[in-house]
Order: structure tokens, then C-alpha cells, then sequence
């Protein structure tokens, strides 16, 4: 993951508790993500431990941005998160 | 959430589409798109269960990557975005390879394996026809009669992995193989395809290495199929090889013979469906020679013609 993510591990600081730290959190800490989608895939993962994803050699670079896409959209669909709808006038 | 075992369990009764029915079963959407850099993956979250398969693949590749999918939640084990199908089959990772064998299990169920393949050796054509039955690639058949080879009295089998024609890994759990004997093996089964190629094992024993090279038509690898046998099982004709000699026989060269008796035993097989070998070979022989005369006649009613007959007959009767 980016230097720049905010869920990059932190060198510097109180060492987080025991037990706040999830044991996939380690996987996606070091993915490879170099685009805003690929930051926000591995945001909405991290946050989400229960969707179980691993990234071969730990990188999305193999990936095109339609698959991403399709990945972002399956993420969304089995967290349940939608778009919000125009308030009808 | 169903278990590994119901899951096999309703694989089998709804052969050949358990891995299809089961997502169904299982209320998990099944969506298609194209995909570049990998086959396939799937999510499980609070809304819901999606697989995503890529459309641009074969059939029975996406068929591959459904009961891969399947296999990765069954187990509960984390999916990996970005694997293409010999990612897959390379794997050394012991969960991967536990889904593998969990995918195997979903396409083709154990009791085929054993009523489609009663003997040894096994040689790829026997393989292609499994696969056919399975709606799997030969690939995918061969790896599932490799796991199950000691357990159903095949004795051993292994698959090797070659690209070009250059050796890459073999996976077998029961029969080991050096990488410069894989490879004599390969040239030499490049050569005899379609038959297999029967050499001296060169242990201090009589064993057999029978070999054969599996189509893989839309793969970048190629692959081959081995078993050691003891001599006498190892030099066993395998049913494809009868039937070859068989033709041979019969037909020797008469391509007018041959489409024609291919047409006549097209046409006799809707009526052995409901009919005993014994009563179709007897039918058969009663209603449908008439067309042939002369030598072609002779041919037919000889022991070996009505072996061929019996034998083709026997693939689409009653037991």
C-alpha cells in the first residue's frame, strides 16, 4: 500500500494494542496499491476483515481497471453499500 | 452455511451440474464479466454472497473457477484476486490446494471416477472421455483421477507439467518422478500420440510406465498423464486401443465402409437405450448388415467385426 495511505503501518508512536490489530490487516498493508482505486479497494478490505481477500504477489498492477471496477462492485454489493438516491422533488 | 460434506453430497446427486445447483442452493449470485489477470474470485459479506467469473474464458474453465470459488468459502478459506488457472494448479499452498481438491470433488464426484474408470492403466483418451461426461477439461479430469488414483485401485498416477518442452513440476501423491525421465517420457508419448507409450519402468522390478500427452487446446502448457504399472497390468490394451486395432481391421483403409457403418450405428443408437447387449448385438445383426456385401460383409462377420460391433453397442445399452 501507499506510503501516503493512511492505513500504511506507523513506525513511530504507542504500539497499538493487541487487540487492535487484525490478522489480515498484515496482507493488505502490503499491497502494492498505485492508483485511487486500487487505494480504495484495499480501504474498503482493511475495513472489512470478514471479506477474506488475498492479492497475488501482493500488488493489483495485473488487474485492468474494468476488473477492478467489477471488484469495487462486488464489494460494494455484499457490504451493502449503494449510492444514494436523488431526493424526488 | 452448508458443510464440505453435504456439499459433496448434493455435488453427486446433481451431477454434472453440482457446482452450478449448489450456488444456486446456496443463494449466491454468479455474475460475468471480462476479466484481465485472473479467472475469478468470490466475496461473502453481510448483504450478501457474489462469485464473479470471467466470461471470456471456456466453459469448462469458468466451470473450473465456479467449484474454485465454491471450494474458498466451503473451507472458509481467504480467495486471491489476481491467480489465473496454472497459478492455481502450481500452487504449493496448502489451502489452495485444499480448494482444489474441494473443486474436484464438486465437478466430478468420486463414484463417476470409479464407474467411468474400473482399470488400469489409465491413458488420456479415457481421460477425454471422463472429462466429456464431467463437462470439464481433460486438464481438470486427469488432476481428479490423480487424488483419487490410490484410493480407487488405480494404484498411482501423475500429472507433469511441461511448457514447451520443457519440464515445469509433476503433482502426484503417489507416484514420484525424476525431471529427465518426465521428459524422455514426454518426447516419447509426443511421438505414439494418440497411443500411449509403454516403457520399462528401470527399477529392479517388471513395472511399466505407461504415458500419454492430455489436449490442453486452450492452455500455454502441456501435460502428461503417467502411471507405473506391473507388466501385466501396464500391458494391458486399453479400450481405445481395441477399438482402434479393431477398425483397423475392419476397415483398412475403406473410408466408404467406415462412414457407412458410422451411419448405421448412429442411426441403430436411440434403439439401444431400452435394449440389453445381448438383444442389440442380435438386432443389430438381424436388421442392419443387409446393406453390406462381398468382402465388407465378410469383414463384419468375422470374430472381430462382431467384437467392434458389440463393443460400440456396449457404450450406449443397458448393462
Amino acid at each position: 500500500m501507499s506510503k501516503k495511505s493512511e492505513f500504511a503501518p506507523s513506525a513511530v508512536g504507542r504500539p497499538p494494542k493487541c487487540s487492535q490489530i487484525r490478522a489480515d490487516l498484515g496482507d493488505l498493508s502490503h499491497v502494492d496499491a498505485k492508483s485511487e482505486i486500487d487505494l480504495h479497494i484495499v480501504r474498503l478490505l482493511a475495513l472489512n476483515p470478514s471479506l477474506k481477500v488475498r492479492f497475488r504477489n501482493q500488488e493489483l498492477a495485473s488487474l485492468d481497471i474494468s476488473t477492478k471496477e467489477a471488484l469495487l462492485d462486488d464489494i460494494n454489493s455484499v457490504l451493502g453499500i449503494r449510492p444514494l438516491r436523488k431526493r424526488k422533488t | 452455511m452448508t458443510s464440505v460434506e453435504q456439499a459433496k453430497q448434493f455435488a453427486e446427486e446433481n451431477f454434472p451440474h453440482g457446482p452450478e445447483k449448489l450456488a444456486e442452493k446456496m443463494g449466491i449470485e454468479v455474475r460475468k464479466s471480462v476479466l484481465v489477470g485472473c479467472d475469478g474470485w468470490v466475496l461473502s459479506g453481510p448483504d450478501g454472497i457474489v462469485i464473479r467469473l470471467n466470461s471470456k474464458s471456456p466453459v469448462q474453465r469458468r466451470r473450473f473457477t465456479r467449484a474454485h470459488e465454491l471450494g474458498h468459502l466451503l473451507l472458509n478459506v481467504p480467495t486471491v484476486v489476481g491467480e489465473s488457472i496454472y497459478d492455481v494448479l502450481k500452487s504449493n499452498d496448502r489451502e489452495e490446494r485444499d480448494v482444489n481438491l474441494v473443486a474436484g470433488e464438486l465437478l466430478i464426484p468420486e463414484s463417476i471416477v470409479r464407474r467411468l474408470l474400473p482399470l488400469t492403466p489409465v491413458v488420456a483418451s479415457q481421460l477425454t472421455k471422463l472429462a466429456k461426461h464431467a463437462k470439464v477439461s481433460e486438464l481438470a479430469a486427469a488432476i481428479r483421477v490423480v487424488h483419487l488414483a490410490g484410493e480407487i485401485g488405480l494404484e498411482n498416477a501423475a500429472v507433469v507439467y511441461f511448457k514447451g518442452d520443457v519440464y515445469q513440476l509433476n503433482f502426484s501423491k503417489t507416484l514420484k518422478i525424476e525431471e529427465e525421465w518426465a521428459t524422455h517420457l514426454f518426447k516419447e508419448a509426443k511421438r505414439t500420440k494418440p497411443n500411449p507409450i509403454r516403457l520399462p519402468s528401470g527399477n529392479n522390478d517388471d513395472s511399466v510406465t505407461v504415458a500419454s500427452i492430455i489436449e490442453n487446446p486452450r492452455l500455454s502448457f502441456s501435460t502428461l498423464f503417467v502411471q507405473s504399472l506391473s507388466c501385466e497390468a501396464g500391458s494391458k490394451s486399453t479400450p481405445e486401443e481395441v477399438r482402434r486395432r479393431l477398425e483397423t481391421f475392419l476397415f483398412s483403409g475403406d473410408a466408404h465402409f467406415r462412414n457407412q457403418m458410422q451411419g448405421v450405428l448412429g442411426y441403430f443408437r436411440p434403439k439401444c437405450e431400452n435394449m440389453t447387449l445381448n438383444d442389440a448385438v442380435s438386432e443389430f445383426f438381424t436388421t442392419k448388415i443387409h446393406r453390406s456385401q462381398g468382402e465388407q460383409l465378410k469383414r463384419l462377420l468375422s470374430v472381430q467385426g462382431r467384437k467392434y460391433v458389440r463393443m460400440r453397442l456396449s457404450e450406449w445399452c443397458e448393462t
